[in-house]
């Protein structure tokens, strides 16, 4: 009986790996417990008593939903400082590895160049700006005992604000390749593995960030579909 | 007692149960029915997401450690945050008992002043 009613709470938590394998395991312990300082002269009968005692496992997880829910947004936040933090440090290694290697643009693309700088630079800071707003957010957000609708409209506002902290890191990014690529048009070799290494992690840092909004986001809008039916 | 009433106070019930010392979720729910003279039976399973929602506020703070009977156990203590939310919240709930001691008390002689 302990083990259908695990089976039922892991299939109820699906929505959330990570949390699942630490509540199954915590709960796993307390009826295991609460198992064994029960009068066994009819095992089935004590299963039934402590199963009973614990609670439905769909309405448990109904409860954790908010919890999850708070925890995905709270990592996306975190992810989104990280990322931010990281491409400022690979822009700023580029620009220092630029200045010892003596590496300037070519006259032709210094026009084109100029505009990119440009259009990098407020979309880096835009993304900076709204990427802390987010965590601000975030971290004011208090978690209720149970999944309501001012709780939801909240986590729809974050998901909103992940998303569009995302797409100006983006924008920076590609700025950053394009930059990059007019930088290496002409002057190519072993100098060149420190420009290609950096932009290559902040490629990698805006796809990470980029699935996890995505994911978190999508689980945000859809919060409604983890209240107890 | 009702266990609508008893999930209104379920963080403060919790907090308040960790007072004495870090402890796992069932020795949590054993001190809870101590301390409140078996009064006091809620669903057991209702206890870890409140448990989760608590350390995710910064109330409290949890490790893994291993039981005697070899199993792996989560043990949760307060942390300084926690132990003055507990403070606070003594303090409102002994106001607002002495308020209701004072409407419903046997002195009351519910006549208008």
């Amino acid at each position: 009986m302990i083990a259908a009613y695990m089976k039922r709470l892991e299939e109820s938590l699906a929505h959330d790996p990570g949390l699942s394998a630490r509540v199954l395991q915590e709960v796993r312990d307390h009826l295991e417990e609460a198992l064994a300082a029960e009068q066994l002269d009819d095992p089935c009968a004590a299963e039934r008593r402590v199963v009973e005692r614990f609670g439905d496992p769909c309405e448990l997880a109904a409860q954790f939903a908010p919890v999850s829910l708070a925890r995905c947004a709270r990592r996306a936040g975190v992810a989104i400082a990280l990322a931010t933090v990281a491409i400022l440090v690979m822009m700023k290694a580029r620009v220092f590895w630029f200045a010892i290697v003596q590496w300037r643009l070519s006259e032709d693309v210094q026009t084109v160049a100029n505009l990119v700088i440009t259009v990098d630079r407020y979309a880096f800071w835009l993304a900076a700006c709204i990427g802390a707003a987010s965590l601000l957010y975030i971290a004011r957000l208090h978690t209720p005992a149970r999944l309501h609708a001012d709780f939801q409209k909240h986590l729809r506002r974050a998901a909103g604000l992940f998303i569009l902290a995302t797409v100006p890191l983006g924008v920076s990014v590609m700025s950053d390749l394009a930059l990059t690529v007019l930088q290496l048009r002409t002057v190519l070799g072993l100098a060149a593995v420190v420009p290609i290494t950096s932009i290559a992690i902040e490629i990698g840092c805006i796809a990470v960030i980029a699935f996890m909004v995505g994911n978190a986001a999508r689980r945000l809008a859809r919060s409604e579909l983890l209240q107890p039916r | 007692m009702e266990g609508e009433m008893l999930k209104g106070h379920l963080d403060m019930i919790i907090l308040a149960a960790l007072s004495s010392g870090p402890a796992h979720g069932y020795a949590i729910i054993e001190e809870i029915r101590r301390r409140s003279g078996e009064a006091f039976d809620l669903p057991e399973g209702t206890i870890y997401p409140a448990l989760h929602r608590l350390q995710q506020a910064g109330l409290l703070s949890s490790r893994w450690v291993t039981a005697e009977s070899g199993r792996r156990r989560r043990v949760y203590a307060l942390t300084a945050r926690g132990t003055r939310a507990l403070a606070e919240q003594r303090a409102v709930w002994q106001q607002f008992s002495a308020a209701i001691r004072g409407l419903l008390g046997p002195t009351h002689s519910g006549k208008p002043a």
